[in-house]
Order: C-alpha cells, then structure tokens, then sequence
C-alpha cells in the first residue's frame, strides 16, 4: 500500500517537472528571434541623407587648382 | 514430463492468480489508474504535445520576424533608391570632399597655395617649414617600431586620437603684413577649400614698413601661425 502511494507522488512530481519543461520550452521558443546576424546587418539603417549644405559651403570656398 | 509450454501455462496461472488478487482491491486500483494516466500524460506531453506546439509557435514567430523583416527591407530600399537618387543629383559636387580632405596629405600642392593666398593678399612671407608627414600608410605599431625614442606629445597624435579616419599635418608659418593685409590672409585661409585649422595665431609688432603710409591700419605686424590641415587616413 505504501509502495502504491510513493509511486503516485513521484509521478505528480514528475508531471510537474515535466509540464514546467514544457512549459519553459514554449516561453523560450517564443521569445527567441530566428533573424540571424546577417539578416540585422543588412537590415540596418543607412546613414542620415547627404548633407547637401555642407556640399554648398565647399562650392562657394575657393579652391587652387 | 513437463514439457516448456506447459511449465510457462502454470507460470502464467500462478501471476495471473496473484494479480487478480491485488486488482480486486479497490485503492489499488484507484492507485494504478492515477499512476497510469499520469504516466500517459506524461510522455503524451513530452514526446506528442510538446513538439507539435513548439513547431506551432515556431511557425508563428517566424512569421512575425518574416513580417517585420519584410516591412524593414521595403523601407531599406526606399532609403537606398532615395540615396541613389541624391547621389545622382549631387555627384558633381563630391568632389568637394576630396578637395576638402583629401586622400593624400599633397604637401607641395598645399604649400603651393598657401604661397599664392599670401601673394594675392599682399602679405610678405617671412618662412614657412613643415613637422614630418607620412607619405605611406604606417601602422601605428610599424611607427613605433621605426621610432623606438619616445616622441613628445604632438597635436598630430591627438588629433589622430580623436578622430581614427584622419591624420593631419601642421605647417608654421611666419608672415609680415599690415592690419588689413594680415584679415584678408586670415579670412582666405578661412575660406579655402581645403580644411585648415589655426591652431595658433602669435601678433607681435612688425620692425620693417610694408608701406609709406602711417595710418595705424599700416602698422607692420608679425604674425607667426600654425595651421592644421586635415588628409584620410590611408591604412
């Protein structure tokens, strides 16, 4: 009888563990990104737009040549 | 004789007896279904629910990252087809910037004008000399091993230091002017193309005439100047 009733509780306990792997299991393959390094760099942004001011100023400088 | 079929009939009878036995006792049986259906549950969970979700949400996520990927690489694009557009329109005056700061430092070429602004605004050069320019890509650790003896700080290293894309060569120069002579030269320097620094500016008064003319604006002055000017770095 006894025998029955350790067998019971280590199953429960192993239920648990093994709902909590499960559980953890899940939370981890959602939050991981399956965007890979290559992907982020080609997706980085590209740089301010060409400061066109500061080509006017180099224009109007006077230049040797 | 008992022959093997016969002794395995009355092993079977005996455990089968034994087993009927403790099966009919109700708490054992409560017992062993709990213990089953956990059982069940358990590597129902682990080797049938658990993966069929988790290539559910895997899916899923990535279809999220797909999405926003695919909304990333259409604004990449828009930026790159408007930069490409810039570019074309602008692609005449980039050369400003290699003029601005050039790829070489182009000592002769830069001591050259400076020789014509002196010229042309009517200041009297009294000398000019240049520090050392590395006219070939040195590493720093290849300079260090060139230069064993440590050299004083220089404005050439901080400079270095404070921006890695450019060096920087430093000409001191003596001129003799009057006020005027001396603000125009200044205001040329300012307004040339290519970037120059003055680091430092020394005004002291001038002992010859740089003209008949007495008025305090005529007053010789000697001006002693260093100036930075700026060339990418090439290693």
């Amino acid at each position: 009888m006894r025998s029955d009733r350790d067998i019971l509780i280590v199953c429960i306990f192993t239920f648990i563990t093994v709902v909590t792997w499960i559980f953890v299991d899940f939370v981890k393959t959602t939050q991981s990104s399956t965007v890979t390094s290559v992907t982020e760099e080609l997706l980085a942004p590209l740089p301010g737009p060409i400061d066109q001011k500061l080509l006017r100023d180099l224009e109007a400088r006077q230049a040797f040549e | 004789m008992n022959t093997p079929q016969t002794e395995f009939t009355s092993i079977y009878q005996k455990f089968s007896h034994k087993l009927s036995g403790v099966a009919t006792k109700p708490r054992t049986r409560t017992y062993s279904m709990l213990i089953f259906s956990l059982v069940a549950l358990i590597l129902l969970g682990q080797f049938a629910i658990r993966p069929t979700i988790k290539k559910i949400l895997q899916l899923r996520r990535e279809i999220k990252d797909k999405t926003i990927i695919n909304r990333r690489m259409d604004e990449k694009i828009a930026g790159l087809i408007s930069a490409q557009a810039d570019y074309n329109s602008l692609r005449a005056k980039l050369t400003f910037l290699g003029q601005a700061i050039p790829g070489e430092p182009f000592v002769t070429k830069y001591i050259a004008n400076l020789k014509q602004l002196e010229s042309s605004n009517g200041v009297v050069p009294a000398s000019m000399f240049f520090a050392d320019v590395s006219l070939t890509a040195v590493s720093a650790s290849q300079a260090a091993a060139l230069e064993p003896v440590a050299a004083p700080e220089s404005s050439a290293v901080n400079a270095s230091a404070a921006n890695p894309l450019l060096d920087l060569f430093t000409v001191s120069a003596k001129i003799t002017g009057n006020y005027e002579t001396i603000r125009a030269y200044l205001n040329a320097l300012a307004n040339m193309r290519r970037i120059t620094t003055v680091s430092s500016l020394t005004i002291k008064r001038g002992s010859q005439a740089v003209s008949s003319d007495t008025s305090s604006s005529s007053l010789p002055l000697d001006v002693s100047l260093q100036l930075d000017t700026y060339y990418l770095k090439t290693e």
